[in-house]
């Protein structure tokens, strides 16, 4: 199963979703593989690894096989790096040629803000796609364009947005799935906002197993096994 | 009350924003998908190109080519029209073809002179080739618009443009060639190289589109000191501790990055090289 975080703009949770959904996984006992395809090497450096290993850019771009995913500090969780040479990058490999069936059960793929071709990249390979948002309204144009994106595609993975950092004490949060998933037209998550995330973030740590973040990512986690299965 | 209005009212006007920009990124997603996009062809069904080419064949070109096509894989894909006609990589083609088939063709042997000879008979078999290669798929970018018999001129413009247009390499993936084409057999001796020898410098010119002094000069140039640029665990040489095998690579490392200003600094510098090798094969 495969799952594209994307989002257009940045610093709207795709990092976060794509380690939240990973934990959980991950504590249900499944092989999950991260791939980084931002060239920043945000989710890299959030795992733990080493973001100077540039295999992915290269395996992509038809220059060599991949290499096998690597062990992140996050205690099941291995990550295949992207590298900087991402950013100018001419995709000749589907990125699902380069991770095999046997290596994961699950593979979340972190695409990068502002790069459409690196995010339909990650759409050919996704089963589903998590389009990240926030309650605001530049967020909500990433989104869009996003959502027109996948609208084209034939065949359309299942697309649901995800709206993090969310807090039902403000009145738009509140209001805002409701309103986006009758504009978008498609399901509307959301993940609110957890300080034990984000500390173990920073930390490098494994996203914690309970909490408001997991809660959440639990139940986004059951609507792509279903929207899958 | 009117503030939390507004605020959706900004939700729903950042949804129709993306909305439009959404039609310029189709556009844009379009247009770059006619010009670029590269699918594995099998080599089998690709057709010859329309008309005269723009350069003549070259057997020595292509000898080389094949040798770095078989080390390195296609960096670069070539060029067909809609049709699987080739536009662009004449010589690629025919490198690929040389790598694929069991005979090389008369126009090329006849070509060659002795030693050159002797590297064509050295040509890996089939089995050895890098993917898609080995399976005998061209990594070829489409040009999904074009018919080249039809519009000859838009195919010769993209030939011309691929012909100079050359792919900038930094230093670093420039090192990272030469160690790839090293672990293939090439050899790093200055000079003239020996019949039968796979000369790296040259090998490397023809991968970048470059002269051989262009590569010399970056592959001289001191390398910036990282963690990663310490020789790759060099050692388990027996008789000696580790540490000192490595303190021992680490100096000679020094000595291999150095710019030679004379004889005497390339003597020493190719010494170093050379047993900086031997020390990698005892380990």
């Amino acid at each position: 199963m495969w799952v594209a975080c994307m989002g257009r703009k940045g610093g709207v949770g795709k990092t976060t979703a794509a380690l939240a959904l990973a934990a959980h996984w991950t504590r249900l006992g499944r092989r999950v593989v991260l791939m980084d395809l931002d060239p920043q090497g945000s989710l890299t450096l959030a795992a733990g690894a080493s973001p100077d290993g540039a295999a992915l850019a290269d395996a992509i771009a038809g220059h060599g096989a991949a290499s096998e995913p690597v062990q992140t500090t996050l205690p099941g969780l291995s990550i295949l790096t992207g590298g900087a040479e991402l950013e100018g990058i001419t995709p000749t490999q589907t990125l699902r040629s380069l991770v095999a069936d046997t290596v994961a059960d699950v593979v979340i793929v972190d695409c990068p803000p502002g790069h459409a071709a690196l995010d339909r990249l990650a759409a050919d390979a996704a089963d589903a796609v998590l389009v990240c948002c926030e309650a605001h309204r530049l967020a909500v144009a990433g989104a869009a364009r996003v959502i027109e994106d996948m609208r084209r595609r034939s065949p359309a993975p299942a697309v649901a947005v995800l709206l993090g950092r969310m807090d039902d004490r403000r009145g738009l949060d509140k209001a805002a799935p409701d309103l986006l998933a009758g504009a978008f037209g498609v399901p509307v998550w959301k993940m609110r906002q957890d300080a034990a995330l984000a500390m173990a973030m920073n930390a490098g740590a494994m996203p914690p197993a309970s909490g408001r973040a997991a809660e959440d990512a639990a139940v986004v986690a059951a609507w792509i096994e279903g929207a899958k299965l | 009350m009117k503030r939390n209005t507004d605020a959706r009212a900004g939700l729903l006007a950042g949804l129709t924003a993306g909305t439009v920009q959404a039609e310029t990124d189709k556009r844009m997603a379009d247009a770059a998908d006619r010009g670029k996009m590269v699918a594995l062809v099998p080599a089998a069904l690709i057709r010859p190109r329309h008309g005269i080419a723009l350069r003549s064949g070259r057997p020595g070109h292509v000898l080389a080519l094949a040798e770095n096509i078989a080390a390195l894989g296609l960096l670069s894909p070539i060029t067909l029209d809609a049709h699987n006609r080739l536009v662009a990589g004449q010589h690629r083609l025919d490198a690929i073809k040389l790598l694929l088939s069991a005979e090389a063709p008369d126009w090329l042997t006849e070509g060659l002179d002795a030693g050159e000879r002797e590297r064509l008979a050295a040509l890996p078999p089939v089995a050895e080739l890098p993917e898609p290669l080995r399976a005998g798929m061209v990594p070829a970018r489409i040009m999904i618009g074009l018919d080249s018999t039809v519009d000859a001129a838009t195919a010769m413009a993209i030939e011309a443009a691929e012909n100079t247009a050359r792919q900038q390499y930094s230093p670093a993936e420039v090192r990272n060639l030469a160690a790839r084409l090293r672990s293939a057999g090439f050899r790093d001796a200055d000079g003239r190289p020996k019949k039968g020898e796979k000369a790296l410098k040259p090998a490397l010119a023809v991968v970048m589109g470059v002269d051989v002094s262009t590569v010399r000069r970056i592959l001289n140039q001191p390398k910036k000191p990282t963690p990663q640029d310490e020789p790759e665990k060099p050692a388990q040489v027996s008789g000696f501790p580790h540490h000192a095998v490595l303190r021992l690579c680490r100096a000679l490392a020094y000595f291999t990055d150095l710019k030679p200003t004379n004889k005497a600094d390339a003597d020493v510098i190719r010494a170093a090289i050379v047993l900086t090798e031997k020390i990698n094969n005892l380990s």
